[in-house]
């Protein structure tokens, strides 16, 4: 490669043909001839391996992830290619050594990609921010342990290093103009007949923009894709034929192609999740809805941007989304439009420059999104277990936990015994799953997704022919973070119980919990875990609603959990999906039946809103079975 | 009255401006026509008079003597929402600015009113009357010394360097943006001690990584070895330290002594014996 390089600078110069490429230089505030003013001070790379507030070398970046990847068993690296200049490129799987999640289902995985564009520095770091992140918290009994336990995650922090290595190699310079400068700082393409000098002007705007060079929609665009080799969107000579982009197939390998649920090709800037819908409503839904998540995590400081099925640029998330029918995205990281968010100018492409001191933020911020996004697409939530305590927190009453046996799972009955009325109990319900949001540790909204509490327990079922309901006090309850919880920190809900003196356990035919709740993504609980959530062809399989139906991905209440089981069907007459939490409905004084309005709701409560228990107890056609 | 109605209608709009999408096409033609050219070119005339509002700030920004006219004008153009924007690469329906008038107007009156105070603070130091005080907690007035120092002989800097040491240390020293300044066109080793003691920031990084570049080889390594106590500019100071100057002795017994200390050992392993595997 570069035999032929030098090759061509001779006969270049031998014809007379060389040409010497102006340069212009990035400065804070010196203004002159050249010179670009950007209003803040230009970021020079830094050789550390610790994280800091500024961009890291690629030296640097590469000599993190080795030093991450030799000191954690649950991070490992395998070459994945090659670029231009035959540099090795690396993919990190970050995942415990078995296949299987804690609640006995297949792992899922995800791909995310970094560094596709060479002068996109953002990306890099926050990819590397991830690694990091899950490397320093692989013991937090929270959603870096709860990932590492149950996804599959396969991060390519740099795909284009040889771009990247030469924007890296000049900092401040660029070419051809201040308005739409190319190469050296700016340079975006790979390095595909590129020397490393800025001086000799033939050569600078070559290359291929990997981010085109992608089925199903290679060279489909002419207004953004282009088979100029000199132009910004150069789509290469045919897809995949570059081979940075089959690195990155390999990396989907590396992930295991038909276990991959989630894909992110983190670029900047515009401050935007971009995702491209496919022909595949439950996917498109789903992706919008992952979406969602991931801007909640900073309040929606980023924007969302679907783009319509049926065509495209040839960019990665196109070929991920339409070939594995996954949620597939192309993260723009901020700024939004320029530098001048940031104090700056606001001159032209500033926004791939972002001032050193916004680094460390933009790698949290974009850090917390992604591990949300990822943690709502690992696992739909399933309750797993429910036990029930005495007082004391000492004696085992009742307990019912499912069991993965092979592709399914059994509820079974570790402890059975009978509930007495007026009698102090600890409920105990454990998810697969932390169920909420902690911020510093201490339970926190979701914005806009889920509040702290979110749940609703109700016992339910059927005493002397009737259909019964016992309405918990949810809010006498809490989320367990610092002790008392199974695996995960909130993956427990503990909620002290008394039943009233009208309960009589004998009387009952049929008695299970009805728990109305989602994690902290929004999802509500699958509603039948005996069979396992899986992600198949665009959607998840195995998630039932509210009516059994596994193909809807909304989950539902669950009822499976039955100390008492009559054997009836469980979704034979269930009534529509319960509506938003509420207050815990006050027992009834009419226990023949026929409240079946809310206005009737309203003048019990005002009967007898003196019995505020925790427990609580009412009749009622509208709450059936 | 029709002609002064419309009159007022284009100055308005020429005050107020348009966002304008051009093709890259069009933007290569206002890029390499020369301004005389352009009035006589295809293109639109809003977009051309942009283009030339766009080159007008671009002169006026590094000119060294402005008139009130100028001044005025440029004025004028804080709130205009004239702007030239091509299609994002990446996005369907995206722009990306390449011109943006009253940013661009905006940034050239900071310029001048940075230019002034530093004219204001080269008066000071050549009278004898620089207030480190005033100059470090004025935002302006700092970025204006900032801005001050780059344009002064090293030898120039390396006085100011030694006024602040004698005469403003109290101000100076807590200021990383101000060391950093100062650091850099003057290589103080004294200044530099103080920031290496400070909570690093954006600055300090980027001071520390001139460091190979800015100083002679005994130096650069005393000032390696002092910085790699701060622990956020450990790994730093070391990979520095061993890309540079695993051939120096004094490097080496540094080196050697780092991976025996716990808070450094992981770091300065990495560093020496990862450097062969890495492919800058």
């Amino acid at each position: 490669m570069n035999t032929v390089l030098c090759l061509l600078l001779v006969l270049a110069a031998s014809f007379g043909m060389q040409a010497y490429a102006q340069q212009f230089e990035y400065t804070n505030t010196q203004v002159g001839e050249g010179l670009i003013p950007l209003g803040y001070p230009v970021p020079i790379p830094v050789d550390s391996l610790t994280p800091i507030d500024g961009f890291r070398t690629y030296q640097a970046l590469h000599l993190r992830h080795l030093q991450m990847s030799e000191q954690s068993a649950t991070i490992t690296r395998a070459q994945i290619g090659n670029t231009e200049y035959a540099r090795s490129i690396w993919a990190y799987t970050l995942s415990d050594s078995n296949n299987h999640t804690e609640s006995g289902a297949l792992e899922g995985a995800a791909l995310i990609n970094g560094g596709i564009h060479a002068r996109e520095w953002q990306s890099p770091e926050a990819v590397t921010g991830y690694m990091e992140y899950l490397f320093d918290h692989a013991n937090d009994n929270y959603i870096a342990q709860y990932l590492l336990e149950n996804l599959n995650l396969v991060i390519v922090p740099v795909l284009n290093i040889d771009g990247f290595i030469q924007t890296q190699r000049f900092p401040k310079q660029v070419t051809e103009s201040a308005t739409t400068p190319r190469d050296g700082r700016m340079r975006r393409k790979n390095m595909r007949d590129t020397d490393e000098s800025l001086v000799t002007a033939f050569d600078n705007l070559n290359g291929v923009d990997l981010n085109r060079n992608n089925a199903p929609y290679w060279a489909t665009n002419s207004q953004r894709s282009s088979g100029n080799v000199s132009s910004l969107v150069h789509h290469g000579s045919g897809p995949a034929s570059e081979s940075e982009i089959q690195a990155l197939h390999q990396a989907a390998k590396l992930a295991k192609e038909d276990r991959l649920r989630f894909y992110t090709d983190t670029h900047s800037f515009t401050q935007i999740y971009f995702t491209p819908f496919t022909e595949n409503p439950r996917r498109n839904d789903i992706a919008g809805r992952v979406a969602t998540v991931m801007r909640a995590a900073n309040n929606f400081k980023y924007d969302y941007g679907p783009s319509a099925a049926g065509g495209g640029i040839g960019a990665t998330d196109e070929y991920f989304a339409n070939t594995y029918q996954i949620p597939a995205y192309t993260l723009e990281i901020e700024p939004k439009t320029s530098g001048a968010e940031y104090g700056g100018f606001g001159v032209s492409h500033d926004g791939f420059i972002l001032p050193g001191s916004e680094v460390a933020r933009m790698r949290k911020e974009t850090t917390m999104a992604s591990l949300s996004g990822l943690y709502a697409m690992t696992e739909v939530p399933v309750l797993m277990s429910a036990q029930v305590w005495d007082a004391s927190g000492e004696n085992l009453v009742l307990s019912l936990r499912w069991q993965a046996e092979s592709q399914s799972r059994v509820l079974q009955t570790l402890q059975s015994g009978e509930l007495s009325s007026e009698t102090d109990y600890q409920l105990h319900l454990t998810f697969n799953k932390p169920m909420r949001w902690l911020e510093n540790g201490v339970l926190a909204p979701f914005p806009a997704v889920s509040e702290p509490l979110d749940i609703a327990i109700k016992l339910a079922g059927i005493a002397n022919s009737s259909p019964v309901e016992w309405v918990l006090d949810a809010e006498d309850g809490e989320w367990r973070v610092s002790d008392n919880y199974h695996r995960y920190k909130t993956d427990t809900f503990v909620l002290p119980m008394r039943l009233p003196s009208a309960f009589n356990w004998q009387s009952h035919s049929l008695l299970f919990l009805e728990i109305d709740t989602h994690d902290f993504a929004g999802q509500k609980l699958d509603t039948n875990p005996a069979t396992i959530p899986d992600w198949v062809d665009g959607g998840w399989q195995n998630y039932e609603d509210a009516t059994g139906n596994a193909s809807s991905d909304q989950g539902g209440v669950a009822k499976a959990m039955r100390f008492i089981d009559d054997g009836s069907d469980m979704y034979a007459t269930s009534p529509p999906p319960s509506p938003p939490v509420t207050p815990p409905l006050p027992p009834s004084a009419d226990t023949t039946g026929g409240g079946g309005s809310a206005g009737v709701i309203f003048v019990l409560i005002g009967l007898i809103g003196i019995w505020r228990t925790a427990i609580s107890k009412s009749y009622g056609e509208d709450k059936q079975n | 009255m029709v002609k002064l109605i419309g009159c007022f209608l284009l100055c308005v709009v020429a005050t107020r401006g348009v966002a304008i999408e051009i093709s890259y096409a069009q933007l290569a033609m206002l890029q390499n026509e020369g301004e005389a050219s352009l009035q006589m070119s295809a293109l639109n005339h809003e977009v051309t008079d942009i283009w030339h509002q766009h080159l007008r700030l671009h002169r006026l920004a590094k000119s060294e003597v402005v008139s009130v006219n100028e001044q005025t004008w440029v004025s004028s153009l804080l709130s205009t929402e004239a702007i030239l924007s091509v299609p994002n690469p990446d996005h369907p329906n995206q722009q990306l600015v390449v011109v943006d008038i009253a940013k661009q107007a905006s940034a050239v009156k900071i310029l001048w009113e940075m230019k002034s105070m530093a004219e204001d603070i080269e008066r000071q130091w050549q009278y004898g009357s620089l207030d480190w005080k005033n100059v470090v907690l004025h935002q302006d007035k700092s970025r204006a010394m900032r801005w001050w120092l780059t344009t002064i002989s090293t030898a120039r800097a390396e006085q100011v360097a030694e006024h602040a040491i004698q005469q403003g240390i109290e101000y100076v020293s807590v200021n990383n943006a101000m060391l950093s300044a100062l650091i850099q066109q003057s290589r103080s080793p004294v200044l530099m001690q103080y920031l290496w003691a400070n909570t690093p920031d954006a600055f300090t990084y980027q001071v520390l990584q001139q460091v190979p570049n800015q100083l002679n080889e005994a130096d650069a390594i005393e000032q390696l070895i002092v910085a790699s106590r701060n622990q956020p500019l450990a790994s730093q100071a070391i990979m520095l330290l061993a890309k540079h100057y695993s051939h120096n002795q004094k490097a080496q017994m540094f080196l050697q002594s780092a991976l025996n200390d716990p808070q450094l050992q992981w770091l300065t392993a990495a560093a020496v014996g990862m450097l062969k595997d890495s492919q800058p």
